[in-house]
């Protein structure tokens, strides 16, 4: 099992461990922001479906990492610090796609509802030159049934392969998740 | 606390979800007598090692020490009441409360005191003022558990009949690790409304995972929306002296696994299942290759077949923490290893699928029970009553169905038991009138 170090390597999120240089092309930004502004709406308004087939790259990778908490100076101490609360390839994220519209997922009936607000988009070259990462900030609020509102709030990275269209789809998602006790019930949805 | 639990017709109150005088009872009379899991002896593996873990709502710290041996301590300072150690593993041969600076040793004494001379002029007891210590540390097959209770009986007699069946996945095995650290997240329930469900509802399976089953592709796809129950034949459910109880699905290990991680263990489990007939005997190597639901007394849950390992903390009546780790034999292959580790939290982790189908259950069944009206309900838990029996092959009473209720009997039994009973020094090992007194349990 991989540190929480090695993950983030792995996932190319450790570009922005410094300041690496920001793509400045408005176009190309208003774009990249399009996209994902567009990953909220699907997702918010329970297209799920769409987001995987329309959004999603065949060779995604999708990583939610929680980090346990150990002393900074922590040098003796070597098991893994983390615990992968999702590591999702194209077919395990397709099977809880399937499982959200499933007529008996008791529930999701009556309909649960989302808000997602992203903001501080920032972009830069990605690992291949048709790729991007992407970084941005989540606030996302989960309401149902009566009484429940659980928020989760979150960086994530993303690498995003640019289609022969111009277009997008993200091929790996990596979120170390801030909260060690997750106080939102679960995380059976996407971030 | 006398009309709470009626074992004789498998009936208990619905308030024992919501009590907040009840939860106090029980964090006394159960909480603070009965083992309780720490963590693995593999995540403290050399001297200094230490994870800190919960007994009920007290925060330990679990520390190996310079001899090898395990104590544990509240993780509290003695001075103010601090808590000493703010992270949740790591090594240490000193832990330093960062309120005052006091710092103890890894065996718990005081260790030093800042200007002990200047400010307390002598006069301080340090002997007095090492951290408190967990009255026994034990360890079963490599999986630690401490009591605060110097009276209790042993863990191996606590245990008691349920270690011929923990002794399938934890010894017949080759042995197991918790692959950590835990998952870790907040449920609005009882800690009792999850712990009773994994000691031994199969019944539940079918309807509220329902779309789980379907999408999974698994071994327990064909209950899916209750479209079959199990064969006759299909399974057991067994409960045991203490509480602990267990339900068996038979040939079904793989359980909750994807068809293609499934293929996986079964193709690995079959390099093995001979050599455990020829060492523990074809009906233990039979459940090795069986789905085991089960619960140890009081909040312990596992899944052997799907690999899940639980603890449910207590954090007042109504809230739980759930911590999940994934159970994997020592000598599985690493990529089969990590496909059952993803396969554990897709399923039970904090994101899994399962989890989230059961939450709602749970958290309803508790949050519910505080309906002035619906608090004096009975819940039920008779299905099977009357059948239970005993069998010279397996130990503990046993349902001798695959879908039935008598591992929750045996559960809240046990529950009643603890409750009532004034101390250890009046427990009798030797009584087997439990037994009789779920064989003869009627609707």
């Amino acid at each position: 099992m991989e540190n929480a170090n090695q993950i983030v390597k792995t996932m190319g999120a450790d570009v922005w461990d410094g300041d690496p240089e920001l793509i400045a092309d408005h176009d190309l930004l208003h774009r990249v922001q399009a996209f994902t502004s567009r990953e909220a709406r699907l997702l918010d308004t329970g297209r799920v479906r769409e987001w995987l087939d329309e959004m999603i790259h065949p060779d995604i990778r999708y990583v939610i990492i929680s980090r346990q908490l150990r002393y900074i100076e922590e040098r003796r101490y070597s098991p893994p610090d983390s615990v992968f609360i999702y590591d999702d390839d194209h077919g395990a994220l397709n099977a809880r796609v399937e499982q959200q519209l499933h007529p008996q997922n008791w529930r999701m009936n009556p309909h649960e509802a989302y808000v997602r607000i992203g903001t501080n988009l920032e972009v830069t070259k990605g690992s291949a030159k048709d790729r991007l990462f992407v970084r941005t900030n989540w606030h996302f609020r989960r309401m149902r049934r009566q009484y429940e509102i659980d928020d989760f709030i979150y960086s994530r990275h993303d690498e995003l392969v640019i289609t022969p269209d111009q277009g997008f789809k993200f091929v790996k998602r990596f979120i170390a998740f801030p909260e060690r006790c997750v106080q939102g019930r679960n995380m059976t949805l996407f971030l | 606390m006398d009309d709470l639990i009626d074992t004789k017709r498998g009936l208990q109150s619905a308030s024992m979800f919501m009590d907040p005088h009840l939860y106090e009872v029980e964090m006394e009379k159960i909480f603070g007598r009965c083992w309780l899991f720490l963590t693995h002896e593999s995540a403290i593996p050399n001297y200094g090692d230490f994870v800190t873990a919960k007994m009920g709502e007290d925060e330990v710290l679990v520390v190996r020490q310079e001899d090898g041996t395990v104590k544990a301590f509240l993780n509290v300072c003695r001075h103010r009441g601090a808590r000493v150690c703010p992270v949740e593993a790591g090594n240490r041969r000193a832990f330093v409360c960062s309120y005052h600076g006091w710092s103890y040793a890894a065996d718990g004494s005081l260790a030093a005191v800042p200007f002990e001379k200047e400010l307390y002029g002598g006069k301080i007891d340090r002997c007095a003022h090492g951290l408190k210590e967990v009255a026994k540390v034990d360890s079963y097959r490599g999986f630690l558990f401490g009591n605060f209770d110097p009276g209790a009986i042993s863990l191996e007699d606590y245990l008691g009949d349920v270690r011929w069946y923990l002794d399938i996945w934890m010894e017949a095995s080759g042995g197991v690790e918790l692959i950590g650290p835990p998952a870790r997240s907040i449920v609005h329930c009882n800690w009792k409304a999850p712990t009773e469900n994994f000691v031994g509802d199969a019944y539940h399976v079918g309807w509220t995972h329902a779309s789980s089953l379907a999408v999974s592709r698994s071994m327990l796809a064909p209950m899916s929306g209750n479209q079959m129950l199990p064969p006759a034949g299909a399974g057991a459910q067994i409960a045991t002296r203490f509480g602990h109880g267990l339900g068996i699905l038979y040939d079904v290990n793989p359980g909750g696994h994807t068809a293609q991680t499934a293929e996986k263990i079964l193709a690995w489990q079959a390099t093995k299942k001979d050599k455990i007939a020829e060492k523990y005997g074809e009906l233990k190597a039979r459940f090795y290759g069986s789905h085991l639901n089960g619960s140890l007394f009081p909040n312990v849950s596992y899944l052997w077949g799907t690999n899940t390992f639980k603890i449910w903390q207590p954090r007042g009546p109504s809230e739980t923490e759930v911590w999940t780790w994934a159970i994997a034999e020592k000598d599985t292959p690493e990529d089969l290893k990590r496909e059952i580790y993803n396969g554990v939290h897709g399923t039970f982790g904090t994101a899994g699928y399962w989890e989230a189908d059961d939450n709602d259950n749970m958290e309803s069944a508790s949050l519910l029970s505080t309906g002035w009206q619906s608090r004096k309900l009975r819940l039920n838990a008779q299905m099977g009553i009357g059948n239970d029996t005993v069998m010279d092959e397996m130990p503990g009473v046993i349902g001798q169905a695959a879908i039935g209720e008598t591992s929750y009997r045996g559960y809240y039994r046990f529950y009643d038991e603890i409750l009532k009973l004034p101390s250890w020094d009046a427990f009798d090992l030797n009584d087997e009138g439990w037994k009789q007194q779920l064989i003869d349990a009627d609707c």
